[in-house]
């Protein structure tokens, strides 16, 4: 059956959203089969997201056009218009983030749980997050707001991106730790024990 | 969070009833809504010993239990008989503590530790009373319990799920923390719930 990570950020912990954020997955069917309150170390925060140039050209060219939609010279504000640096520095915002304060990390699994996740948690820009998804009923951080204070979008709350990432990212959040095997009841009328009755 | 004199931390198990019927995020809400903080929480499988040694389980406590099942039957030995298969205080009482130990272990348990202003007081209110019937309505155990000891008798199972254990005192919170998470067991209340009169 299919796994995915769901990390409470700390803004949620902060706030006192866990509940309501754990709610969510679990009135869908989503079973939570490995689940721990941790304070992330800087090690962990490096290693949840990826190093390749890849990803930073990737991440520093959104941040990067970002700033130029504002009308925001990104030399100015970060000393540099590279991609590479820009996306390098946006590693470093989120690390800070998700090291701030203790996050909760649950791994949910079920049917599809990847994608399923990823619609409940809906965009990651509150403002164009979906009215019934958690950061559409939850968030109201901005993009603007937050390049502005150099930092990422506060947005409550991370789940594996595709089922490889999943996986690494499970592996890194729980390591050996056991991930359990139980009956959720309500699991019981939507088939993935098997069709009705059985 | 050190200076203030009523500041506590209490120990609560969302026992495999309450994991089993997804209620985990619906319990946490409810502490969390009257600015409790989590300092921590993990989910675990009981062991044996974790389970047995929950209770006290000695001889006197076992008659005990037996004892107060008797009353519950109102001394009605008969039904007692047909009930339980025995009168026997200390039959009784260890065929309980066998269904206690095997209800613990059914599947994964959710546990934590909660702070703040009379923690243990405040969260004993909203749990509730162990039977769903005399549970105050607006208490965990009222909203989402429906078993009872009779109910419990008369399916086989001896002992009625409850969704819930928690700490009676602070002084219990102590050794429940240290029994149930051992060297796992991290505090990490260092952080501000926006919610607390005094945070911003």
């Amino acid at each position: 059956m299919e796994k995915t990570l769901v990390i409470i950020k700390h803004d949620a912990v902060s706030r006192g959203l866990m509940g309501t954020i754990i709610s969510r997955f679990e009135r869908v069917g989503l079973k939570m089969v490995a689940f721990e309150f941790i304070q992330s170390t800087q090690d962990m925060g490096h290693g949840h997201y990826p190093t390749t140039d890849e990803w930073f050209q990737k991440v520093g060219e959104r941040t990067l056009n970002d700033y130029l939609a504002k009308g925001i010279d990104p030399k100015d504000e970060l000393g540099t218009d590279s991609p590479l640096e820009i996306g390098k520095l946006v590693k470093q915002w989120n690390v800070e983030y998700l090291t701030h304060g203790p996050v909760l990390a649950i791994v949910f699994e079920g049917p599809d749980a990847v994608t399923l996740v990823r619609k409940l948690v809906g965009n990651t820009i509150p403002s164009k997050a979906d009215p019934g998804t958690i950061r559409g009923d939850f968030g109201m951080d901005s993009i603007e707001m937050a390049n502005k204070q150099k930092r990422p979008l506060y947005n409550l709350i991370h789940a594996s991106g595709e089922i490889s990432e999943a996986e690494a990212e499970i592996s890194l959040w729980f390591g050996n730790q056991e991930v359990f095997d139980y009956k959720l009841h309500s699991n019981s009328m939507t088939g993935v024990y098997g069709k009705l009755g059985s | 969070m050190k200076n203030y004199p009523n500041i506590e931390k209490t120990f609560l198990m969302i026992k495999p009833d309450g994991v089993k019927r997804g209620l985990v995020g619906d319990i946490f809400f409810r502490l969390e809504r009257v600015g409790l903080k989590l300092v921590s929480a993990r989910m675990i499988m009981a062991t044996e010993t974790q389970a047995r040694k929950n209770y006290p389980g000695t001889k006197d406590w076992l008659v005990k239990m037996g004892e107060k099942t008797i009353n519950n039957y109102n001394s009605d030995l008969k039904a007692v008989k047909e009930d339980l298969g025995t009168t026997d205080t200390l039959e009784i009482g260890t065929n309980i503590y066998e269904a206690l130990v095997k209800y613990l272990m059914e599947g994964p348990v959710i546990i934590s530790v909660w702070e703040g202003n009379h923690a243990v007081k405040v969260v004993e209110r909203i749990v509730g009373k162990t039977d769903p019937t005399v549970a105050d309505i607006g208490t965990i155990r009222s909203d989402y319990g429906f078993d009872t000891p009779q109910f419990a008798v008369k399916s086989g199972r001896i002992v009625f799920r409850t969704l819930i254990h928690r700490s009676d005192s602070s002084e219990e919170a102590k050794r429940e923390i240290e029994h149930w998470f051992g060297k796992n067991y991290k505090y990490l209340g260092d952080y501000i719930r926006t919610d607390y009169t005094d945070s911003l």
